[in-house]
């Protein structure tokens, strides 16, 4: 036991500095299943198509960029790149290059450092849009909607991020997510 | 309703199409709404198959994924299994190894059943698996390991846990069409060549995988029961191929595997003198599933499976020149065993949730194995012309049927609570009537915490060698069925996706443990136990996104009516393992496992044997977008000596485990 506790210390020296999320697929792939439809019951999506299209940014660390492609094109495949009539356009953002000028008529976060999340959500802020987030504790930092799969698919949705002025969801939509506090 | 019905069909067509006329605001909010729900439903059928809902159900589940597995430098699915807490793995003829779970019988194979795609593959005639150990991770999308009696296959039932693996081909829930081939060379002249392919072609997605490999380890062994020490050969030459075809309904596929290992340390405690001696197995495994919605809310599963196993043995017993009962074998003695053995299950399954928060599953199952043949022979002595033939070293073991009926209720009645009920009946050819049943109860506090709590009767079959081997018939009652209550309780917090704290305790009454007789050297029903124990397993995020997984596992096991210990089994036991990614190309992945003292036999008089620490390490270059990968793995980086315990009795020494080691492997994809 002694050798073992010597090699995890050092470990936990070494890796203390690591960094590098690995994203389950299969989440991803029901996240790229179930935002899209999520955003139809946004009454005021005509409202954020940008150039007639609806585009959804998915914001990650770049090392992150072989994850936020693989969810992107999941979403292409399985809409064949159309929202109902909307053509549907999903791009990579490296979170730390965010351009605030940069158009989304949503944005789909990965993890990120305290930092950039900051800077993304600001973005999301600004421009009232509806935020997506793969880790549940994004919705601590003021993300609006992380889905989760427990018993049952479960929606969250972090009211207290909500800006109704921009975000017209359906009432229906208030009866099948769950308030996260 | 109607209305609605064709409306959502509608939303579905067109958002599955790219012919799309109409926008959002032309639908109703009732279609948008269901169809939303009915994409929330499918995707909870994705992650029940894909287990990746698995801490809301009521088990206690270890999940190994595809990608972690080969950054950790893994490389088959024995080394994936020393991941999971509180699994060892023990060794015992021929070098034949298994895993142990939760300080449980070490001397006992079958205490863990495999299934292969959800077909139980373990033997009649040892209740083992061992052929597909080596199964190489390239194939693997995913094991999921269950400690303890419960199982994730409701017509099926577990004693110490359950390893179900999922191959990339034949996984229902893959359907990126790609094809890969992989490669790897290491030491001890290890080489490695394997593809797989997945296509579609209409409907139906077509799979295969091939793969071939072989090494050709030895070290210094000894002494055996006879006094020899010398070389001991761990050849091993193992290929396999199999074939998958799926659509929605229908799955039909099978499996042909082959494994040929030199005599490692020996049939009869002893080693040999010739290194061209071999344990050859051959197994072939056809199955196909059909599951069909036969009514509102109610599914029919049919399968239909085989398997069968062809076992050959050589193995040099007696050195050149050396004598036995009072018979000298001048050019030695060999064993030789050529065994054939067939199983062929069917079940039938009706799931049903017609009933607002009941889900019901009731099932009959039909297992039939034979003993096809069992002829040995030995070679004769000076002075005798034949050899000693044995048409049947298990005569009595003709076959076993196994005739079952199965049920379970889970009542949800809100999303945060659930109790399952459920049984298995059991009616065996030669045995009494078996009962297993089991109730569990799922809570979830909040979001972030969930409770568990599991109570499960269930029970071994001994294998054929274990009851028929070298008995007379009024002994054979002599070992009946190994049974366990057992008693879990599981605590769950979940920050996140990725961030999981799971904290198990557990309550193990196994009763009628069958062991070698340290005097008469049969099988016999030797003791009860109760083992007593805890897992704390955690996967932390250090930083932004940093991630680092570690657990822990304690089991405390005695004899009951003393205060012995359970022999040969490691109380504790710890992994810690971290993914250090430096960019999205290369990757650094790091095993450190430990593993406890083991307590000797009673009667055993030699030292404990001492536990040990281990650290493996790999580097991965992964080109994502030219489809290739380059990893290095080092396993024992610190040439840690260390042995898996031999019997009392046998060999005086234990058997030594392999030091340090190198891979190299590259894998090439096109998508």
């Amino acid at each position: 036991m002694k050798t073992f506790m010597k090699i995890l210390v050092l470990s936990l020296l070494i890796f203390s500095f690591s960094h590098g999320a690995e994203y389950d697929k299969s989440l991803l792939k029901a996240h790229a299943k179930l935002i899209p439809k999520i955003m139809l019951l946004d009454q005021s999506l005509k409202d954020k198509l940008i150039d007639g299209k609806v585009k959804i940014l998915i914001a990650a660390e770049s090392k992150d960029e072989q994850s936020a492609q693989m969810i992107a094109q999941y979403i292409r495949d399985i809409y064949k790149s159309k929202l109902l009539k909307y053509p549907l356009e999903i791009v990579f953002q490296d979170a730390q290059k965010l351009d605030m000028n940069v158009p989304a008529s949503a944005v789909y976060l990965l993890s990120l450092p305290k930092n950039e999340m900051k800077k993304v959500l600001d973005y999301i802020d600004k421009k009232g849009v509806i935020s997506f987030v793969y880790n549940l504790d994004g919705l601590n930092q003021g993300a609006l909607i992380s889905i989760r799969l427990e018993t049952k698919t479960t929606i969250y949705f972090n009211r207290s991020s909500w800006n109704s002025g921009t975000i017209k969801f359906r009432p229906g939509f208030f009866k099948i997510v769950k308030s996260y506090e | 309703m109607r209305k609605i019905s064709i409306g959502v069909i509608g939303l579905i067509t067109l958002l599955s199409t790219s012919s799309h006329i109409l926008l959002a605001e032309d639908f109703k909010e009732e279609d948008l709404l269901l169809s939303l729900e009915n994409e929330m439903q499918e995707v909870e059928k994705h992650a029940s198959l894909s287990k990746q809902n698995i801490d809301y159900k009521p088990y206690i589940v270890t999940v190994l994924h595809h990608k972690n597995l080969t950054n950790l430098g893994i490389m088959n699915l024995r080394e994936a299994l020393k991941l999971v807490p509180g699994v060892d793995i023990s060794v015992g003829m021929m070098g034949v190894t298994y895993p142990v779970f939760r300080g449980s019988n070490s001397y006992s194979m079958g205490q863990s059943q495999l299934y292969i795609n959800g077909i139980a593959v373990n033997d009649a005639i040892f209740n083992a698996y061992y052929q597909y150990l080596d199964m190489p991770v390239d194939i693997i999308e995913r094991i999921e390991v269950v400690r303890g009696p419960g199982s994730l296959l409701a017509h099926e039932h577990a004693y110490g846990g359950s390893i179900n693996v999922i191959t990339r081909t034949a996984d229902p829930l893959n359907e990126t069409l790609s094809t890969n081939i992989f490669t790897a060379i290491g030491e001890n002249d290890y080489r490695f060549i394997g593809a797989q392919s997945l296509l579609k072609q209409g409907e139906w997605f077509i799979g295969a995988d091939v793969y071939y490999q072989e090494s050709d380890r030895h070290s210094f062994e000894g002494p055996d029961m006879f006094g020899h020490s010398r070389e001991a050969y761990f050849n091993n030459e193992n290929y396999a191929l199999s074939l998958n075809v799926r659509n929605e309904n229908w799955n039909i596929g099978g499996r042909f595997t082959s494994q040929i290992t030199g005599p490692s340390y020996g049939q009869m405690f002893s080693l040999s003198q010739d290194k061209t001696d071999t344990l050859d197995i051959k197994t072939n495994i056809f199955y196909t599933n059909y599951t069909t919605s036969i009514a509102s809310k109610t599914e029919l599963k049919i399968s239909a499976q085989y398997v069968d196993q062809h076992r050959k043995l050589q193995n040099k017993t007696i050195h050149d020149g050396e004598s036995m009962m009072g018979n000298t074998f001048t050019n030695g003695r060999y064993f030789y065993v050529d065994y054939k053995e067939r199983k062929l299950t069917g079940f039938i399954e009706l799931q049903n949730n017609s009933f607002e928060y009941l889900n019901l599953i009731a099932g009959i199952k039909k297992i039939r194995t034979t003993n096809e043949q069992d002829e040995a022979s030995m070679t004769a002595p000076d002075g005798m012309m034949m050899p000693m033939m044995y048409k049947s070293l298990l005569p009595n073991a003709r076959y076993r049927n196994i005739s079952t009926f199965y049920g379970e209720a889970t009542y949800a009645p809100s999303e945060v609570a659930s109790i399952a009920i459920g049984f298995k009946y059991d009616q065996i050819s030669d045995h009494d009537n078996k009962l297993s049943p089991r109730a569990s109860a799922v809570y979830m506090l909040n979001s972030n915490n969930i409770l568990k709590l599991m109570a499960t009767r269930s029970y071994k079959l001994p294998s054929w060698r274990d009851q028929y081997f070298f008995k007379v018939p009024q002994n054979e009652s002599a070992v009946s069925t190994e049974d366990v209550d057992s008693y879990e309780f599981s605590y769950i917090y979940k920050n996140n996706n990725d961030d999981t704290f799971r904290f198990n305790v557990f309550h193990l009454k196994n009763s009628n443990q069958v062991e070698v007789h340290p005097v008469s050297k049969a099988f016999t029903k030797i003791y009860d136990s109760t083992i007593n124990g805890a897992e704390f397993e955690t996967k932390l995020s250090l930083g932004s996104s940093n991630k680092l997984s570690f657990n822990y596992s304690y089991a405390d096991g005695t004899v009951d009516g003393s205060d012995d210990a359970i022999p040969n089994s490691a109380k504790e036991m710890a992994t810690l393992t971290n993914v250090y990614r430096f960019n999205d190309k290369i990757t650094t992945g790091t095993t450190i496992k430990y593993l406890g003292d083991k307590v000797r036999d009673s009667l055993d008089t030699r030292e404990d044997l001492e536990g040990y620490t281990t650290w493996d390490q790999s580097v991965k270059y992964d080109n994502y977008n030219k489809g290739y990968s380059i990893s290095l793995s080092v396993q024992n980086l610190l040439d840690e000596k260390y042995y898996l315990p031999a019997v009392i009795d046998t060999y005086v020494n234990d058997f030594t485990q392999p030091g340090r080691n190198v891979w190299l492997r590259f894998e090439k994809r096109w998508n």
